[in-house]
């Protein structure tokens, strides 16, 4: 028969030993199993019932202690698990949702307030999915507190927790707000679950003193412009980060402007007989990205230069006053600069910002007045799609408040536009 | 086959290949033939069995990543344009859907995953709704972390289907908990859910937690 080895049994033809199927009668010619599901029958014979009603009640304490109310405990992470699943619960980095963060390390100088975050991420196990905000729904309760010495000299204040859209990765962001004085502490995050289960994180935040260098007009020569700068670049070769830097400067009137390129140095203007510090030059800020250069209390009088500030690297202006430029402050590069309490008056252009970064330290622009500017802020690319902040401004008389041009969220209801 | 058969009509046309309705020149009937490329493994193994709610598979053909496969042509309507007029009753919902349990539990057995319930995949054939087009199907392998592509429908596709962990049975079950809602409101589960218990069915068949779900089409097919 050579390879037409089987007959089809409906037809009688010859076919290969291989068809499961009669091209002649079209008919199936393979032997086949009629499969169905099994029906689910339960009998229990009598001398098993006893056996039955002790498994039953081994269930029922099995059950008891499956579903008695448990605590979890831990730093930096929890593994939960319900009816529902299995969940990783993370005190988490601020670019990774899975990394528990069990200790935050902060070094703070020690007058100087700050903020950061804690993070409360909640991941499904079994997919990774961001399980958030179907986990919370089982919460019946969540409450971040400091446990910290009672004679803490600036004792840790933290924000109720909620979500924060700079945080869309977390669950909920607690604000954690210290001082330079503050004593180390430690985080507790406590959810108590409708079930009755507790879940405690703990996360410890560590502070490391920052040592502050001190240089005031009355013993250093910085009388003028050359002094200035020649002081500066001294500290920035001889003072390294973090350690922080703060310039007490005369009541002069600076004909010139500085640069700051080594490192980050706070300047603080001062006051005396009408007199006030003052820059006629653009004060240029490219040091690295280590730190923030703080001015307060400056006044910046428009004269040779472009702008009153020209910042490639982090910047923060308060009480300062910026009139008569083509630009009073422009953040530029990949900086992130931010003023507060500062007046901007007659200038093309009172602050504009336009850096290609991703990161804003700070985001309120509060109680600045802007008079007489042809534009008072111009928004061509700020460094954050956080809303800014422009509570308690007053615009008065600009060409245009705010030029708007990249549509980033703002806050302006609490502004005052005359 | 050319010689044996003669096209009747272009039924589905993909760029993994087509399914046509030919019939038999001798004695007048009706075949689907499917020609695809990929993996026939699930229609081998059906040569070897028959069940109601199956189409019988006649013959699967291979060379290469090319095949044909030849299979019983299920007349009747098909469950999407049914939808289309009217829905169902929940008696007609249980009915219908055991039946397809009783589909899966055969490709289950066997160690295979549908991977493509959907109304469009059903035929009502008489009393009977046969579960039809095994192209996304596969044969379960549990040891493999992840090897599952986007073949399902969107909609009815399972949430893990989309590379978030092993498909397995538990993901047909998730697209008949949203058959049975489509059948009952005409909507997924997430914009309606069905009403009364028939929606708790649809609720623990489409848990977001696959380990959630029903264990297995038995335990489905006792809660309907």
């Amino acid at each position: 028969m050579g390879n037409m080895e089987k007959l089809c049994p409906h037809c009688g033809k010859q076919l290969p030993a291989q068809a499961h199927f009669c091209l002649f009668c079209a008919q199936s010619v393979q032997p086949r199993q009629t499969v169905c599901p099994p029906r689910i029958l339960v009998r229990i014979a009598p001398v098993k019932i006893v056996l039955a009603v002790i498994l039953v009640a081994m269930a029922a304490l099995g059950t008891f202690l499956a579903i008695r109310p448990k605590n979890y405990d831990s730093y930096g992470q929890v593994i939960y698990t319900d009816e529902d699943g299995t969940y990783q619960l993370v005190l988490a980095t601020a670019n990774d949702r899975f990394t528990p963060l069990p200790e935050i390390q902060a070094e703070a100088e020690r007058d100087q307030t700050y903020r950061l975050f804690s993070r409360l991420c909640i991941n499904h196990m079994e997919t990774g999915a961001n399980a958030g905000q179907i986990f919370l729904q089982k919460a019946d309760r969540v409450r971040v507190e400091f446990l910290q010495p009672e004679d803490s000299p600036s004792p840790m204040v933290c924000s109720a927790p909620a979500p924060a859209d700079f945080a869309p990765e977390a669950a909920l962001v607690s604000g954690l707000d210290f001082t330079g004085r503050s004593s180390s502490a430690q985080l507790l995050w406590t959810l108590e679950m409708k079930n009755g289960d507790t879940i405690r994180l703990r996360q410890d935040l560590v502070i490391t003193p920052i040592r502050t260098w001190e240089f005031s007009y009355t013993d250093y020569p910085m009388d003028t412009v050359e002094e200035l700068q020649a002081l500066i670049d001294r500290i920035g070769r001889e003072i390294a980060v973090p350690d922080v830097v703060n310039l007490y400067l005369p009541p002069v009137v600076y004909e010139g402007g500085i640069t700051l390129e080594n490192r980050p140095i706070n300047l603080y203007g001062s006051q005396e007989a009408g007199m006030q510090t003052t820059f006629t030059d653009t004060v240029q800020v490219t040091c690295p990205d280590s730190g923030i250069t703080n001015v307060n209390g400056i006044n910046f009088l428009g004269g040779d230069g472009e702008a009153g500030v020209l910042a490639s690297a982090r910047f923060r202006a308060e009480a300062c006053r910026f009139s008569g430029w083509k630009t009073g402050v422009l953040g530029h590069g990949e900086a992130w600069v931010n003023v507060n309490a500062c007046e901007f008056a007659n200038n093309q252009v009172g602050i504009h910002l336009n850096s290609a970064g991703t990161g804003a330290a700070y985001t309120q622009f509060q109680d600045n007045i802007f008079t007489e500017n042809e534009t008072g802020v111009l928004l061509e690319n700020p460094p954050t799609e956080v809303a800014l902040d422009f509570g308690g401004c007053v615009f008065r008389g600009n060409g245009t408040d705010i030029d708007n041009r990249s549509n980033q969220p703002i806050k302006i209801s609490q502004a005052v536009m005359e | 086959m050319q010689e044996t058969f003669v096209p009747v009509r272009l039924l589905k046309q993909s760029t993994r290949g087509s399914v046509r309705l030919i019939r038999h020149k001798a004695t007048g009937k009706q075949v689907i033939c499917r020609q695809f490329t990929g993996n026939p493994e699930v229609y081998e193994k059906l040569l070897d069995y028959t069940c109601p709610n199956l189409p019988m598979v006649y013959e699967v053909a291979s060379r290469g990543t090319e095949n044909l496969v030849l299979e019983e042509y299920i007349e009747g309507d098909n469950l999407g344009s049914l939808l289309q007029e009217a829905l169902f009753s929940p008696e007609e919902t249980r009915k219908i859907v055991s039946q397809l349990c009783k589909a899966l539990w055969v490709l289950h057995t066997i160690g295979a995953v549908h991977r493509d319930v959907k109304p469009e995949n059903v035929v009502l054939r008489g009393s009977e709704a046969v579960l039809i087009d095994f192209d996304a199907a596969r044969l379960h392998k549990p040891e493999h972390d992840n090897d599952t592509q986007i073949l399902g429908t969107t909609g009815f596709a399972a949430p893990e289907q989309y590379g978030l962990s092993q498909s397995d049975i538990r993901t047909d079950i998730y697209s008949l908990g949203i058959l049975i809602n489509v059948m009952l409101t005409g909507r997924h589960p997430s914009r309606k859910l069905a009403e009364g218990r028939l929606g708790r069915v649809v609720e623990r068949c489409t848990h977001v937690n696959p380990q959630r779900r029903y264990k297995n089409v038995l335990r489905l097919m006792e809660a309907l």
